[in-house]
């Protein structure tokens, strides 16, 4: 079973007298437990579709189907909360809240839930050590690396345990030794843990470790020569 | 070699949001206004107090009497010793300068006023005088009319004084003609009184008393005693004679202090009331830097990225402070500017009514200095704080802020 | 969690975390809600001193246009006149000097008050705090203390204490929730009628005091009494007590109406203080906001962040400042007095909380506009403007 369905579509953006179609017509399936990579140039709307997958932006026409559930269906309120349990986002700029912890920071999405105190903080806690920053409980985000905090990031998204990871070129701004390591968690989730990610990138060896990479181009699926619906290669392992 | 960054850089910056330039200078024109209506309170009243005494003059009183010349009495009797035995009372035209007085509270009202507006509660301060009170008291200068004569039931008013009394002072001058014919009907005590003349004393209390024949003021408040003589020293004599005089002369049971000491303890006397009001315009102007500074640390908080720039295309810290303070201090100052000009126009001169008599918010050259004082304390002090927090932070740090 | 409550913490260390600003912003608020507690307890005592309780049954006789203690004459033997009044309870001549008859903070008031009766039902409804009433009776020139006025002058039992031309010694001090009676020293009237008239006119008092049987008759007595004595020579002005102290002290009660701009005034100045450091914590926050949003936090969640933070400032600035006025009050002792009455200044419980109440609920207001703002903005515009 596809855990995403998206048909038709459509984002436009108003820009004065000016319409930008930011995607058209797009359709796409990703299955549960994949790992897929989403390249293209610049204004190509791979951010802009995950965007709509995270339920953070409204299509101007088209479906999503995220786990049988259409998004479109919901309210603002509703997409809110279907957020917090089924979606994990990571940023590029890691998007930490400056005057909380890492931890507090993990715990945020949390917060929304209903579950005790002593669960939360064991939650937490196993985040914070699955992403190896168990040691960092304390630090505020502007004393962690720009790779910690990556991770912090990441511990973040995963915490609630969603359907769907989201990941907006989450080592666009990393050294390379930080963005291996961040790349090596990801697939880590992926592999052992079945988790969907859906990861936006435009370098070549980043995509190159997902089980899949689409294409855009201009707001449309360009090509997809190979339907590897998989888990993520192995480190090291090249597609051609 | 230090370079600084041309002013322009500061202008340019001012104009980046209105609103924060709005708020800073309206920021400062709050503090600044506060600043001169507090400052112009309490330098209005002491001025009005200290204005009328004169350096020449000594004021005899009741003994025990020194703090409040309304609980003073003299047997008119005396005030005839007085006269003739002081040594060193200047003389004019054969005349002694002596002048004796009775000044009591009672209401003066015009007649044609609500009878709400009249129920005894427009209080003014009444004096009784004798001719001699124009000379010992130059600063009274009658502008229309005549003096008040005695059984005449005539009254003359200090401008403040008709003010109070629910008449315009202009109008009234420009109704009364020489002889003392024109003028309006008042009720003083709730009897009626012509005026028969209209004066002024700017910045005394005296411009804010109504002036009556003494013998009218003792038969109207049935009062066999007067409140004080004043007396003008001739060149070369020392009040110290007088106070000498008033001891040895016990059975007089006066008490003589210069008149400028008078009226310095009637300003002591007011003074927790000055402090109150200067206290409070500290705080509310402080609550406003307070809020200001808020203002100002966001402001610079957003700009410690270019900051860090210019550091790094080598203008020194001291340069980027400096374009910083000249930004603030030029907003704060124009604040300051606007401020001043609407004290000049809108606070210079209101009366405040008290029970002292009238006395007017003054906004001189002190007052100015105040308020542009404190628009300039507003500038360096919301700027200089946020300042150094923004650019104590390492150069590498602070290129890499959002 | 609650929904309410799960924003509790985040609020708590967004405030307690800058603190800067938190710091600069409860201070503006604690400065404006000090002043806002000051001026009305200060009205609070004008309103005290000057409405008439329904209860009142005590009126005043003056000389009729007379507004000074100086100046209001009266013979003593009227005592009996009013006394003969039907409706009158007793009547009480009192004569009283004071040192200045205009408005200041630190007047000196005595009250001439016969040797037998008065003082006895006088302190019953007080204590003293010291010294004795035995102690008054026995000397000619002995006075009891209000407290107010005790504590501004450091008077204690046994001091000599002279003042408006008058030299007595402190027999007692006592304390008494009235404002007049807690800053006036009681003298022997024979006493202050010879001192302070250097022996010339005896059998002259300042005013009577006079008790009524019948408060709804109030305004009746006092109309007889001035119909009694109307064509004697020296013409009388009755009024209830609240109305004469509200006539004497109206240069205060200006003042303090004029004060009460400054009252509004502050109130003000919390709101924009607040709505100032709320719009700007807001503008800095449109990414944090955005990234809870994300998270799965509502737009009403946001909003009443926003909110609560506004009123945890008011809050706090609020409570540091109306209870420093209400300290402030306390240990200043404050009496305007003009005419020989007297207006305190008293802090009192129900001014520090509606200082602190009105700080409240003006900071949540003022956070309403930016919560709504910051509640309605999109996530993805959320990210692009930060």
């Amino acid at each position: 079973m596809s855990a995403i369905e998206c048909r038709n579509l459509r984002k436009d953006y108003v820009r004065g007298e000016e319409v930008i179609q930011t995607l058209q017509d797009v359709d796409i399936d990703i299955e549960a437990g994949s790992f897929v990579a989403l390249m293209g140039p610049s204004g190509s709307g791979k951010t802009t579709l995950l965007n709509l997958l995270a339920g953070i932006d409204r299509p101007t026409g088209g479906t999503i189907e995220i786990g049988g559930q259409d998004i479109g269906d919901l309210n603002r309120n509703g997409l809110a909360a279907w957020r917090s349990t089924h979606v994990g986002y990571i940023f590029q700029l890691y998007n930490l809240v400056p005057v909380l912890t890492a931890y507090e920071n993990v715990e945020l999405p949390l917060l929304l839930h209903r579950i005790t105190a002593a669960e939360r903080h064991e939650r937490v806690a196993d985040a914070l050590s699955l992403v190896g920053l168990a040691d960092r409980h304390e630090h505020y985000p502007r004393q962690l690396s720009g790779g910690q905090e990556q991770r912090v990031a990441i511990a973040r998204a995963i915490v609630t345990r969603p359907t769907l990871i989201l990941a907006d070129e989450p080592t666009g701004d990393l050294d390379r030794a930080s963005a291996a390591n961040v790349m090596d968690l990801l697939v880590r989730l992926n592999r052992e843990f079945g988790q969907t990610i859906v990861m936006v990138t435009h370098d070549p060896s980043t995509a190159a470790r997902a089980g899949r990479t689409v294409h855009l181009d201009k707001g449309k699926i360009v090509d997809e020569p190979e339907h590897a619906h998989g888990h993520a290669h192995d480190h090291g392992e090249h597609r051609k | 070699m230090s370079r600084f960054l041309p002013i322009s850089y500061a202008t340019r910056n001012l104009g980046r949001s209105r609103t924060r330039l709005a708020l800073a200078v309206g920021g400062a024109l709050l503090v600044s206004l506060l600043a001169m209506g507090g400052a112009g309170f309490a330098i209005g009243m002491d001025r009005a107090l200290r204005a009328s005494g004169l350096p020449g003059n000594v004021v005899l009183l009741g003994a025990g009497s020194e703090e409040s010349v309304e609980r003073s009495e003299i047997s008119p009797a005396n005030a005839g010793v007085i006269a003739a035995s002081i040594p060193g009372i200047a003389v004019l035209d054969g005349r002694p300068l002596a002048s004796p007085e009775v000044n009591v509270a009672l209401t003066v009202a015009a007649r044609d006023l609500p009878p709400a507006a009249k129920s005894g509660e427009r209080t003014g301060l009444v004096r009784g005088v004798t001719p001699e009170a124009f000379l010992v008291h130059p600063q009274v200068r009658l502008v229309a009319g005549r003096a008040p004569e005695a059984g005449s039931g005539e009254v003359i008013l200090g401008a403040s004084a008709a003010r109070g009394a629910g008449l315009d002072p202009a109008m009234l001058a420009g109704a009364l003609h020489d002889d003392g014919t024109g003028g309006p009907e008042i009720l003083v005590d709730t009897r009626p009184f012509r005026v028969v003349g209209s004066f002024e004393a700017p910045g005394t209390v005296m411009d804010g008393e109504a002036w009556m024949p003494l013998t009218d003021v003792l038969v109207l408040t049935q009062r066999d005693t007067i409140s004080s003589v004043i007396v003008t020293l001739a060149p070369g004599t020392s009040p110290a004679d007088v106070t000498d005089f008033a001891q040895r002369r016990i059975d007089l049971e006066l008490s003589a202090i210069p008149e400028p000491a008078y009226y310095a303890s009637q300003s002591a006397f007011y003074r927790p009331v000055r402090i109150m009001v200067l206290a409070s315009a500290g705080l509310v102007a402080a609550g406003a830097l307070l809020g200001g500074l808020n203002t100002m640390y966001a402001a610079f908080a957003s700009r410690i990225r270019e900051l860090a720039m210019l550091q790094v295309l080598g203008f020194a810290r001291r340069a980027v402070v400096a374009s910083l303070l000249q930004e603030s201090v030029i907003s704060s100052l124009s604040g300051a500017l606007v401020a001043v000009a609407v004290a000049l126009f809108a606070l210079d001169g209101i009366a405040i009514r008290f029970s002292m008599g009238t006395f007017g918010i003054r906004i001189d050259e002190t007052v100015v200095a105040i308020g542009l004082a404190a628009g300039l304390v507003v500038g360096i002090a919301g700027c200089i704080m946020p300042a150094i927090r923004c650019l104590r932070l390492p150069l590498p740090a602070a290129l890499k802020s959002d | 969690m609650n929904a309410l409550l799960r924003s509790v913490p985040i609020t708590w260390k967004n405030l307690s975390r800058r603190t800067l600003r938190t710091v600069l912003t409860v201070a503006g608020i604690a400065v404006a809600t000090f002043l806002f507690s000051f001026v009305e307890s200060m009205r609070d005592g004008v309103r005290r001193a000057t409405e008439a309780g329904a209860a009142e049954t005590r009126l005043v006789v003056y000389r009729k246009n007379r507004f000074c203690p100086f100046t209001s004459k009266l013979p003593q033997s009227y005592e009996r006149t009013i006394r003969d009044v039907p409706g009158v309870k007793s009547a009480v001549p009192v004569k009283i000097v004071v040192n200045n008859c205009r408005a200041s903070l630190d007047v000196v008031t005595f009250r001439g008050v016969p040797d037998e009766g008065f003082m006895e039902d006088h302190l019953q409804g007080a204590s003293l705090r010291s010294g004795s009433l035995a102690d008054w009776k026995s000397r000619s020139d002995a006075v009891i203390v209000g407290s107010a006025l005790a504590d501004r002058r450091r008077l204690r039992a046994g001091d000599r204490f002279d003042a408006a031309g008058v030299r007595t010694l402190v027999a007692g001090i006592f304390d008494s929730d009235d404002a007049q009676d807690q800053n006036v020293a009681y003298a022997h009237l024979g006493f202050l009628q010879e001192t302070a008239e250097r022996g010339g006119t005896g059998g002259i008092v300042t005013q009577f005091n006079v008790e009524v049987t019948d408060p709804s008759k109030l305004e009746d007595v006092a109309a007889a009494i001035d119909e009694r004595l109307a064509h004697d020579q020296f013409p009388t002005t009755t009024r209830p007590e609240s109305a004469f102290v509200a006539r004497a002290a109206r240069d205060v009660i200006a003042l303090v109406s004029f004060a009460g701009i400054v009252g509004w005034a502050s109130l003000a100045a919390v709101f924009a203080l607040i709505a100032n450091a709320i719009a700007l914590a807001v503008r800095d926050r449109v990414r944090d906001h955005a990234i809870l949003q994300t998270l799965g936090w509502t737009g009403m969640d946001i909003a009443w962040m926003v909110v609560l933070e506004a009123g945890m400032l008011g809050a706090a600035g609020g409570a540091i400042g109306a209870v420093a006025a209400y300290a402030a009050i306390g240990f200043a002792k404050l009496n305007f007095t003009m005419e020989g009455v007297s207006i305190g200044v008293t802090s009192s419980a129900s001014v520090t909380a509606i200082g602190i109440l009105l700080a409240t609920a003006l900071g949540a207001v003022a956070g309403l506009a930016p919560a709504w703002t910051a509640s309605r903005r999109e996530i993805v515009q959320g990210f692009r403007t930060a």
